[in-house]
């Protein structure tokens, strides 16, 4: 896709996406909070699971988005893909860094400890040194292209890491819980917290595609800003 | 297999005739070693806890060091672009490269992470099994930093930033070490752990020794 027609086509999409995002972020996380009862064994500490969820699944949904990214750009060369890689690292840091705090916080009340050295919570801290690397390797090639060439590998290369985090619960004796929504068996958990756990993971899917294409938008008229029709847009207006 | 072997005896003379730079990861592990059994002080339960993990460690820091080096002389030289010329002796070359740095690095560290863990008091048996682990350890180590090094080759600020790229690559490799050893220390299952640190090998020997090359060029000619 040419850039200028990405840059032209996507501001709209940006609009809806960050507006269906954020009132479904609102009622989901206001629902939560406020109108769903409290868990039987753990009281009102559940609640830091509509947060940690969301955080914790979309954090694995970037990095396989930059992985998958990374493939087009070894085979195809797709300037996009790289655009996309660059926008998506910083947002998947701070998405992975949401679902560990939360996580920590959630931890104090119902494991009795802030922090567990178990698969699970070592899987998604080097999920957050990953991240790390990425923005840490994209700074410190200078020429773009290698830059792309060599963050796509790291992607790839780290890529191994998804399924140990996703099998982590099941593989390994470990205090977090197995996963408890699938989409082969029925939800582990009440209709009454499952509803507006779903709309927060939906509305986080589509808030961060918001932010990762508003990013994606900033860094295409950055690389582009010697084209005319940069010129042309930020001149006018 | 001529460029394989020529490839192989040139690295391993340039190490013996420079020694230091090929020494310094060694040295490097004892002083780690020796600093972490004074620090805690004459504590034996302490120590027998804690050695395997802190030899393990201090191993993967000082292959980490090594992994700096592995392309910067021929990247300085030139000889890195000639030997990625021809796509015929582009592979031989690498995995040459590649042998050359375990037989220099890998390998010392498992005979001499033994004798530290001496110092920790460990059994004679787990000693074994600590070399034993390091041995399959290590060559892995070597090639998945191996990818690391070939994407910050040239880069002059490399160091700080390799380690920073390759350390989370290199913590499940640690784990399953660790892992084996202290089951085997304690009498438990250490069965399941070794097969997957071999299950780690085999997979890094398929996959990596061919994708090196076309890293390298592409770090080249960009």
């Amino acid at each position: 896709m040419s850039p200028e027609i990405f840059f032209r086509g996507s501001l709209m999409w940006v609009y809806c996406l960050y507006l269906i995002g954020i009132l479904g972020l609102s009622l989901g996380t206001i629902w939560g909070l406020f109108f769903v009862p409290p868990e039987k064994f753990q009281g009102d500490s559940f609640r830091i699971m509509f947060i940690h969820v969301p955080a914790a699944h979309l954090s694995q949904i970037i990095y396989i988005g930059i992985a998958v990214a990374g493939v087009v750009y070894i085979v195809w060369r797709t300037k996009m893909a790289d655009v996309f890689m660059a926008a998506a690292a910083p947002v998947g840091l701070i998405t992975t860094g949401l679902a560990l705090l939360s996580g920590i916080v959630w931890g104090k009340p119902t494991w009795g400890t802030w922090w567990v050295w178990d698969a699970r919570t070592i899987s998604v801290l080097i999920l957050f040194f990953l991240f790390f690397g990425q923005i840490a390797l994209r700074q410190a090639v200078s020429r773009p292209e290698r830059a792309a060439f060599a963050v796509s590998v790291l992607a790839i290369v780290g890529a191994i890491n998804i399924p140990i985090i996703k099998y982590s619960v099941e593989w390994f004796t470990t205090l977090h819980q197995p996963a408890s929504i699938t989409l082969t068996r029925e939800s582990a958990i009440s209709m009454v917290f499952l509803i507006p756990l779903l709309i927060n993971i939906a509305s986080f899917y589509i808030y961060i595609a918001g932010v990762v294409l508003a990013g994606m938008r900033t860094l295409v008229l950055r690389r582009h800003k010697h084209t005319s029709w940069v010129q042309a847009w930020t001149g006018s207006s | 297999m001529k460029v394989f072997l020529a490839t192989l005896r040139r690295d391993l003379l340039v190490a013996i005739r420079t020694g230091s730079e090929t020494l310094n990861p060694l040295v490097f592990l004892v002083l780690v070693g020796v600093i972490f059994a004074l620090v805690l002080g004459n504590d034996h339960a302490a120590r027998e806890l804690t050695g395997i993990p802190v030899v393990w460690t201090t191993a993967l820091f000082a292959n980490m060091l090594a992994l700096e080096g592995l392309f910067r002389r021929e990247q300085d030289e030139g000889t890195l672009a000639t030997i990625l010329v021809a796509n015929e002796s582009a592979l031989p070359a690498t995995v040459a490269k590649l042998i050359a740095h375990w037989l220099l690095t890998g390998l010392p560290i498992s005979v001499l992470a033994p004798l530290i863990g001496l110092g920790f008091g460990l059994s004679f048996e787990t000693l074994g099994i600590l070399s034993g682990t390091l041995l399959i350890g290590t060559p892995i180590l070597t090639l998945v930093g191996a990818i690391g090094a070939a994407l910050v080759v040239g880069l002059g600020r490399g160091g700080v930033l390799l380690t920073l790229l390759v350390l989370p690559l290199f913590v499940p490799v640690l784990l399953l070490g660790i892992g084996t050893c202290q089951q085997f220390q304690f009498n438990a299952e250490y069965i399941p752990p070794l097969l997957g640190l071999l299950a780690i090998l085999s997979g890094a020997i398929t996959a990596i020794p061919i994708s090196i090359a076309p890293i390298l060029r592409f770090s080249q000619d960009q």
